[in-house]
């Protein structure tokens, strides 16, 4: 009896053991089939014709036509789409900040993403470009040349451009390393100077509690640099949130 | 010997132009009692917005800012040459009995088309849990009440 049972135990043992091995093996294959990690940062964002495009709507009353230079027709970066994405991945750190998963208000309130924690990073980036193309639209219509030539508290200072920054350096100057460029209307005015700034106050605001504006780190509503992103103006984000709502890769599936 | 005592004078003259045109740390300390969150208590345009006042920036870009439309700065003041793209820029700034004074000076600009020359005063002045911003060429006026303390 008692070397039947020391029998019948080696044999599941090693009918365990098969098990175990042939378990293991399913896993490895599972890995390999569901490819490798995902790289950190987005080094094919500009580059890889295979990824998902997503076309800014083709109505002017959506989106005006000189935001193509963000996102062309067919859906690729323009001039100033690819400022953006190259900005985002040039550190570490920012691409932690603009890619995180966890990022508030994209899948809570007030839900700017359900999608988000589904993206991976090309989608993310185009996703941004699109936030700075909806920011742009509302800001000055996506013409770099839009001055506000309304009541001001200085007339030597008027915010001026893609994202209506200020004319005077002295003012904007610590907003970030790239708002440190001249004082003067043409400076404001080129779009890599605007672009670079924006995406400065961006970074900043990300950065939540710790950040210069001592945000709540979501895009709306927060203390916003942009006015028509503040809970005092919207909890939605007003036309922004409503045009950066309809990036398709934001959509549940 | 008249010559010597000219040079001297006019040394002394400029390291007084320079201290008078810079905030003091003293003057920053006084400043720094004001931090913390305000409302709009009152203005004479919608530009008045409720905001955080708040030391920001580094060194040389140092000044106070009241939410995101606001800034006084830099503490050192600032000079920026004439180009081919920009205006010739000088910014002083000094504190007075209760008030901190910007004068803003833009000249020499390269183009006429956009309006961009001009000169503006901005001053803040500080009260007991209150703030005047005010712009003297516009007349743009903010009253501001303190809510609370920064948040560290």
């Amino acid at each position: 009896m008692r070397i039947f049972i020391l029998v019948a135990l080696i044999f599941s043992g090693n009918i365990f053991a098969q098990d175990i091995n042939q378990m293991f093996s399913q896993v490895q294959q599972a890995v390999r089939d569901a490819g490798s990690a995902p790289q950190p940062g987005c080094p094919h964002c500009l580059s890889d014709t295979r990824l998902k495009k997503y076309p800014l709507p083709e109505t002017p009353s959506t989106f005006n036509v000189k935001c193509r230079n963000f996102i062309k027709s067919d859906g690729t970066f323009g001039d100033w789409g690819k400022m953006i994405v190259t900005y985002i991945n040039k550190t570490e750190e920012r691409q932690k900040r603009y890619y995180n998963p966890a990022l508030p208000g994209m899948q809570s309130a007030p839900h700017t993403c359900p999608n988000w924690g589904n993206m991976d990073y090309n989608e993310k980036a185009q996703f941004w470009v699109w936030t700075f193309a909806s920011i742009a639209h509302v800001e000055s219509s996506c013409d770099n040349r839009s001055v506000n030539t309304g009541s001001v508290p200085n007339p030597n200072d008027r915010p001026r451009g893609l994202f209506q920054l200020n004319t005077l350096k002295s003012t904007r100057s610590w907003r970030g390393p790239n708002c440190k460029f001249p004082s003067g209307a043409e400076n404001v005015y080129n779009p890599a100077n605007n672009i670079h700034c924006s995406l400065d106050i961006m970074d900043e605001l990300l950065k939540g509690r710790s950040g210069e504006y001592q945000s709540n780190g979501k895009i709306f509503p927060t203390n916003s640099y942009w006015e028509k992103l503040r809970p005092n103006h919207s909890s939605t984000g007003g036309k922004i949130g409503q045009l950066i709502r309809m990036f398709p890769g934001c959509k549940l599936q | 010997m008249n010559t010597r005592w000219l040079k001297t004078l006019t040394i002394l003259a400029m390291g007084f132009g320079v201290a008078q045109a810079e905030i003091s740390k003293q003057q920053l300390e006084k400043i720094e009692t004001y931090k913390g969150q305000y409302k709009v208590l009152g203005g004479s345009s919608k530009g008045c917005a409720p905001g955080l006042l708040n030391i920001v920036g580094d060194e040389s870009e140092r000044g106070v800012r009241i939410g995101h439309d606001i800034f006084l700065g830099p503490f050192k003041g600032a000079e920026e040459k004439a180009s081919e793209t920009s205006c010739h820029v000088k910014v002083d700034v000094s504190m007075e009995e209760d008030r901190m004074v910007v004068k803003t000076n833009v000249d020499k600009c390269p183009n006429k088309k956009e309006k961009e020359s001009g000169r503006s005063t901005k001053y803040l002045i500080f009260k007991k849990d209150k703030l005047e911003y005010r712009v003297a060429e516009t007349e743009f006026v903010c009253h501001f009440g303190k809510v609370s303390e920064v948040k560290k």
